[in-house]
């Protein structure tokens, strides 16, 4: 008699290490925090412009604005006529670095909460917040435009593309989450209920790659001439069970909803 | 009559057959070259590039090959024993010279080229890094001046892996198959990059002395600022360079007999004691300047590795599989040789870094799998593998 089973290779955190940056922006962020606790108001203003004086150290921000397709409250806005979103400065290449390594944790570990984890300071908060808005953005719209998004829902699960997907989709929504976090006090209602929105599409699109995978599974179940329910139970546990597990939570946080096959 | 009308007949044919026909790219070939391998070059996937030029080379003679060289140079690339040679690189350096064997034929188009770049490399060292070292007023122009001489200690090392690679590529190719090189090609694999290696090493020598100089008119010079100037920038700059280089100043000139160097400014009387006490006096100055300036300097270079820093797979994106397991293998990565300017990726053609976000682009990177088992077999993603060796690369396309 055969015997089926699914499985999903398990998340491995030593994953991000392979990533670039994960190393560096941690250290990066080692050294300044220490050096930001030690400094002076004064000493903190003049290193602030020493840092601002090093072109490489300038980051861009409202990088989603080349993926926007319709009007949005949480578009970002130039601050000057001749704004270029050219930002520079000690905070900037801290907040820089903390946005990165908490995508990097987000995407790769089970950290909780890891925008939170990554300690973004008083100092960098504005432009934390800003650059963790434009990214949230920049996945949300990317997302919406996605020629692909399409056909990768139709694509068999055993193709890496779908949980590939399912990790950007795991990434968007962790951004949205922090970027709505730290926008307390400084969005406004109707910002709020767009965002909600966005929340919503995200789930959606979540929710519809992992009953795919589900469906697949239960498909190879049904091929087998061998299963008993109870084997069933189990092996369907098992071969989501990490998928599940992040899904528990966020159904648990009231953040998900779960679409039945049929519905 | 008849046969020998024949005769000539035939020989008329086998004649016309022995001249070559004018050789000429198909028009797939083209397609490949204007469609894959241009675009693969001007997304920096060397991989790709190198896959499908080397998949050409056995078809392709003399004159196909200039063809291809000439279109690739419309398209704005470089030749095709360039391309295949940039493509080693990024191979062997991260590997720290484990090579790809070559077919003679990729060896012969590769090594002329190598050749040269490591003979080109070596004379503008000789004209940099010459007798005199230029002046520098400003510490700013002092770290400059460091920075060009640490960048050319590592392109000193990258260099020398290149020229025993260049050895091992010439050996092995000249073992292979050589049917079918013509002279040309053949003499190629005769370079001989042995003598590259002792240059390489006296070049190395020589920059280290190059650098320790500058350190002791570095430290000479941030001592006077630290003692004499209330300007917080650059007493914040003249503290690193005190911090930083005056222990390694201090330490080339114990480690090495001064009778040993060559540079005319090493050899100085008591210049070990004049150097010791430029940096006591300066610490006394700096107070906790020194450590401040240390962690902001980390700081920043260590940002910039995580800005600008492009590993040897996945588009840059990644390091090695050997970093899953080895803290050296996350040490290397691809910088670039100046502090770049960065522009704005929602505008600029071709941004600087190419790499606007990081998060933009990782979730491609997909290790788990999903299958289902039929059988008692279980199958190990070879990334938990801990032992197995690691021969594969990742790819991954940049999506956005």
């Amino acid at each position: 008699m055969e015997s089926v089973s699914g499985t999903l290779t398990p998340t491995d955190a030593r994953q991000a290490r392979r990533i670039v940056g994960y190393l560096e922006y941690g250290m990066a962020l080692g050294y300044l925090d220490e050096l930001l606790r030690s400094l002076t108001p004064d000493e903190r203003t003049a290193i602030d412009e020493f840092v601002a004086e090093h072109e490489s150290f300038t980051v861009y921000t409202n990088l989603s604005r080349r993926t926007q397709t319709r009007p949005s409250t949480l578009t970002e806005r130039p601050s000057s006529a001749e704004d270029s979103f050219a930002r520079k400065g000690l905070a900037w290449v801290m907040a820089l670095a903390r946005v990165e390594s908490g995508a990097i944790l987000s995407t790769f570990t089970t950290t909780p909460n890891p925008f939170t984890v990554v300690n973004p300071t008083a100092f960098e908060m504005n432009a934390y917040r800003e650059l963790l808005m434009d990214g949230a953005r920049m996945h949300y719209w990317s997302l919406y435009i996605d020629p692909a998004l399409k056909k990768v829902t139709r694509t068999s699960p055993e193709n890496p593309i779908v949980l590939s997907y399912s990790r950007r989709l795991g990434l968007a929504k962790a951004m949205l989450r922090a970027a709505a976090k730290s926008g307390v006090g400084h969005l406004h209602a109707q910002q709020y209920r767009e965002l909600a929105t966005w929340k919503q599409d995200l789930d959606e699109l979540h929710a519809g790659l992992l009953g795919i995978i589900q469906s697949y599974l239960i498909s190879s179940q049904i091929q087998s001439s061998s299963t008993t329910s109870s084997r069933f139970q189990r092996e369907f546990t098992e071969a989501c069970y990490w998928q599940l597990r992040a899904e528990k939570r966020e159904l648990e946080a009231g953040n998900a909803r779960v679409i039945k096959l049929g519905d | 009559m008849v046969a020998i009308r024949y005769f000539c007949l035939s020989m008329l044919l086998i004649v016309s057959l022995r001249v070559p026909l004018e050789a000429a790219l198909s028009n797939r070939q083209k397609a490949t070259v204007r469609k894959r391998i241009v675009p693969a070059y001007h997304h920096e996937n060397t991989q790709v590039a190198y896959q499908l030029l080397s998949g050409m080379l056995d078809q392709l003679d003399d004159q196909e090959l200039q063809e291809i060289n000439q279109i690739l140079e419309e398209a704005g690339a470089p030749t095709v024993g360039t391309l295949l040679l940039d493509a080693r690189l990024r191979h062997i350096l991260p590997t720290r010279g484990k090579s790809i064997q070559a077919k003679p034929r990729e060896a012969a188009l590769v090594l002329p080229v190598l050749y040269d770049r490591i003979e080109t490399f070596l004379r503008d060292l000789q004209v940099r890094f010459g007798e005199e070292l230029p002046a520098y007023d400003g510490l700013k122009e002092y770290q400059d001046a460091y920075w060009d001489i640490h960048v050319a200690q590592n392109r000193v090392k990258n260099t020398t892996l290149l020229a025993r690679h260049g050895v091992g590529l010439a050996e092995n190719a000249r073992r292979g198959k050589l049917k079918g090189l013509t002279d040309e090609e053949r003499s190629r694999l005769d370079l001989d990059f042995h003598d590259f290696l002792p240059r390489l090493e006296r070049a190395s020598s020589n920059l280290h002395q190059v650098k320790a100089e500058l350190r002791i008119r570095g430290v000479r010079r941030a001592s006077e600022v630290i003692r004499s100037s209330r300007e917080f920038k650059e007493r914040l700059r003249a503290s690193y360079i005190i911090g930083f280089d005056g222990p390694q100043a201090i330490r080339y000139l114990e480690e090495h007999d001064a009778a040993t160097f060559t540079r005319p400014a090493l050899r100085q009387e008591d210049l070990l004691d004049t150097v010791r006490a430029h940096v006591r006096l300066a610490n006394e100055s700096a107070g906790d300047l020194a450590k401040k300036s240390r962690l902001l300097y980390l700081g920043m270079h260590w940002w910039l590795r995580g800005r600008y820093g492009q590993g040897p797979e996945g588009l840059g994106l990644l390091k090695s599989r050997a970093a899953l397991t080895s803290a050296m293998a996350q040490f290397p990565l691809f910088m670039p040789v100046r502090p770049p300017v960065p522009t704005d990726p929602a505008m600029a053609r071709h941004a600087i870094p190419s790499i606007d976000r990081r998060h933009h682009y990782i979730w491609m990177y997909e290790p788990r799998r999903l299958f289902v088992e039929r059988s008692s077999h279980v199958e190990v993603d070879e990334d938990i593998e801990e032992t197995k060796q690691y021969t594969s690369r990742t790819k991954l396309s940049r999506f956005y």
